[in-house]
């Protein structure tokens, strides 16, 4: 048997193009800088206690202002909160209950500007104190708009209503002034005296936008079963969309994101790309992401993407499971992808999630909510899922071949660092005989003391400890020997756990080519 | 020692234990499984070799049966293997008497004494009876007056081991370490896939058994050794 490590992640693929360094199936293991071992997910943490009205969490908004002063507002049901990242819930707005509130930051005058993606809540505006509806401009007319972006000093507004629903027009804002709107201007063929005027454009195959993202310092949108565009020009006088890939467009309402420097948007199939490799390569299949985890996404019609820039991590929350894309990974030739899923009640069943400044710290993570009012952050540190919930964590191995066929056995070792005391099953299913057989490791964590005594004793050359204070077993490496019944030419090797704490499984080898 | 103890030195020795691995608790661990099914087989067949043997004097035991009106047939103790030493007898202490084996068996017995199945007094003899269990018969059958005698009889009991509590019947670790030398030897041919043809040649396997047999010998051993030249 060769040795078994873990550098690369899911691969559905036929198993002869799988490398035998990824897995076949899997779920909620931990990928990020390329290395060999097998380490589960990072629990995720809830966050505080439930919203006031459990209603189910729409929205999470973060403003942080020029001086770094940081709200949050949290959209449950009909009753928007603004929350202090612990117990406190205050509530700022009412609005309607079907909205998916999402929010843009106008830094110049430090506020967000607040879409709604099923355009049921007016455009609003939040500056840290009060939610307000905010100032377009129009006469006579409310303002909704499913997307916002910032781009050339002007607020953008994407598939909006004002008065009838015209779900494939774009505003833009007067130049640095996000609340003036003009919807009779159009671009280019309307009379601009300096350019800076506000006006609108429309796709050029007139269907729904539904999806918009920045690429380095170009604006993409992405249109219903239609295609990407991407806005040229520099003022009102010469804006316009041009085709940017004729292939294929966005699926769903927030399948499209920057994730730094590049672009991932997920099409019709479930095929997750992304735009650097679609500029280079046009629309071929093999410029997709997600060609490794096709069975996983042929069904998916769209999912919420977040981008996780501290941990360079890409996640799509679909259908009670988050799809990780580890951009560490990409072009390694390995699949960066991990599928997490959770046994925990909240079950990922997700309508906001977003990448933001903890609200009682400093550092960033992925926030989402559930249906019954909590809000919860990936890659926690707690104990479980919310902290109260195992997390199972699996691999399969692609089919390894047995060195030794005059034996057809193995015996082998298991090396790994001691983190804590988990029970890992190893599941060998044996080709030839068809059966599976089971090993139960129990991994060892450190001591209670976590110290260890040189040689045993207590003391060592008459001090209390070898040089003061001995060392600590936390994460040193250790190993376990295991033997499968069972008997084949070759081997599927599936790894699984179910605890609330972190193992770190270094590799798997063959005992008897060490010890013969 | 117990089983699991025998078994926990073989992995030792043969370093299955090493690193960081315990020590096993009980026979459901799954860690090693093949290498316990190997262990459990080593140990089993070694010790079988000594039961057939019986050198092992923890075979050595005695039980009672009482007799029943009436009743011919008596089953033996669970772990019987076979009586203990030269005409085996079944002893009446309360009336210091015998109780004999009928020689020829029940084979025998009826042709001798054709309503030996219910002639009833005093037994004075015992024949096996053939059955699925190990059960003797009594002749005469007991009557009203012999019904509560009680008879003890000295047999080799079973010593061979299944659960991983059960003692393994050495009288000292030394032993029973001997014993686990010879089980180790035989667990790595069966693991390695070394024909077990080889086992008795093998010179760590025949020192062990050879300590092991002089340290149950109930007399000293030969002091020295030295070639012989006829």
């Amino acid at each position: 048997m060769p040795e078994l490590t873990f550098e690369g992640g899911l691969n559905e693929q036929d198993d002869t193009v799988v490398d035998a360094r990824e897995c076949t199936e899997g779920y909620n293991f931990l990928l990020g800088e390329i290395n060999s071992h097998f380490r589960p997910r990072l629990p995720f943490d809830q966050k505080g206690t439930s919203v006031p009205n459990s209603g189910a969490i729409r929205s999470i908004i973060q403003l942080i202002e020029t001086d770094e002063s940081e709200t949050t507002i949290i959209q449950a049901d009909d009753t928007v909160y603004n929350w202090d990242g612990l117990e406190t819930y205050t509530s700022v707005a009412t609005v309607d209950s079907t909205s998916l509130l999402r929010g843009t930051t106008w830094s110049l005058d430090n506020y967000s500007v607040i879409t709604d993606l099923n355009k049921a809540t007016v455009l609003s505006k939040w500056d840290g104190l009060a939610f307000t509806t905010m100032a377009t401009g129009l006469t006579s007319v409310s303002l909704y708009a499913k997307y916002s972006v910032v781009h050339l000093g002007r607020v953008w507004l994407f598939n909006v209503k004002a008065g009838s629903d015209t779900p494939h027009m774009v505003l833009a804002s007067a130049l640095e002034d996000p609340e003036s709107y003009d919807i009779a201007a159009r671009a280019t063929e309307s009379s601009f005296s300096t350019g800076d005027e506000a006006f609108y454009i429309l796709t050029p195959n007139l269907k729904p936008i539904n999806g918009v993202a920045k690429f380095y310092e170009t604006l993409i949108i992405s249109t219903e079963d239609g295609l990407l565009y991407k806005l040229t020009g520099s003022d009102a006088l010469d804006f316009q969309f041009i085709p940017f890939y004729p292939g294929s467009a966005a699926v769903g309402n927030e399948s499209m994101a920057n994730i730094g420097n590049d672009v991932v948007f997920m099409r019709r199939g479930g095929v997750i790309e992304s735009l650097g490799a679609t500029d280079r390569f046009g629309d071929v299949s093999t410029d997709d992401l997600s060609i490794y985890i096709r069975n996983t996404t042929e069904e998916l019609t769209g999912g919420i993407f977040v981008y996780d820039q501290t941990r360079q991590r890409v996640y799509c929350f679909t259908n009670n499971r988050v799809l990780a894309l580890n951009k560490n990974m990409m072009g390694t030739g390995l699949s960066p992808w991990s599928v997490y899923r959770t046994n925990h009640t909240s079950d990922f069943n997700v309508l906001a999630a977003t990448y933001i400044r903890d609200p009682d710290g400093t550092d960033y993570h992925v926030y989402f909510g559930d249906d019954a009012g909590n809000i919860y952050h990936l890659d926690g540190s707690g104990n479980g899922d919310a902290g109260t919930t195992d997390v199972p964590v699996y691999r399969r191995s692609k089919e390894i071949p047995i060195l030794d066929s005059s034996l057809q056995s193995v015996t082998g070792r298991l090396y790994y660092k001691r983190v804590a005391d988990v029970s890992v099953t190893m599941t060998f299913e044996w080709t030839d005989d068809y059966s599976r057989t089971t090993n139960t490791i129990p991994l060892a964590g450190p001591p209670t003391s976590d110290n260890a005594a040189y040689w045993g004793g207590e003391s060592y050359w008459s001090g209390a400890f070898y040089w003061n204070a001995g060392f600590e077993f936390t994460k040193r490496i250790s190993s376990k020997g295991f033997s499968p019944v069972g008997i084949g030419p070759s081997i599927y090797i599936e790894l699984y756990a179910e605890t609330d704490q972190q193992f770190d499984i270094l590799r798997v080898t063959d005992e008897q080519e060490t010890t013969r | 020692m117990d089983y699991l103890g025998a078994v926990n030195r073989i992995f030792r020795v043969t370093r299955i234990i090493r690193g960081g691995d315990d020590a096993l608790t009980d026979f459901d661990e799954t860690q090693h499984a093949a290498d316990l099914e190997l262990a459990k087989i080593a140990v089993e067949d070694e010790l079988g070799d000594l039961i057939s043997d019986r050198l092992i004097p923890y075979e050595k035991t005695s039980a009672n049966l009482t007799s029943v009106s009436g009743t011919r047939v008596y089953t033996l103790a669970s772990d019987f293997i076979r009586f203990y030493g030269d005409n085996p007898f079944l002893y009446d202490a309360d009336n210091n008497v015998a109780v004999v084996r009928y020689r020829g068996g029940e084979d025998r017995l009826k042709h001798d004494i054709l309503d030996y199945k219910t002639q009833a007094g005093d037994p004075s003899w015992w024949y096996p009876v053939e059955s699925s269990t190990k059960q003797i018969g009594l002749y005469q059958v007991p009557d009203d007056n012999n019904a509560g005698k009680v008879y003890s009889y000295d047999y080799e009991k079973d010593v061979s081991v299944s659960a991983y509590t059960d003692t393994m019947p050495f009288h000292t670790d030394t032993e029973a370490n001997a014993f686990v030398g010879m089980a180790a030897r035989r667990f790595q041919f069966m693991r390695d896939g070394v024909d077990l043809l080889g086992l008795p040649g093998d010179l760590l396997y025949g020192n062990a058994k050879a300590r092991l047999v002089a340290l149950m010998r109930q007399v000293n051993p030969a002091t020295r050794y030295s070639n012989r030249y006829a």
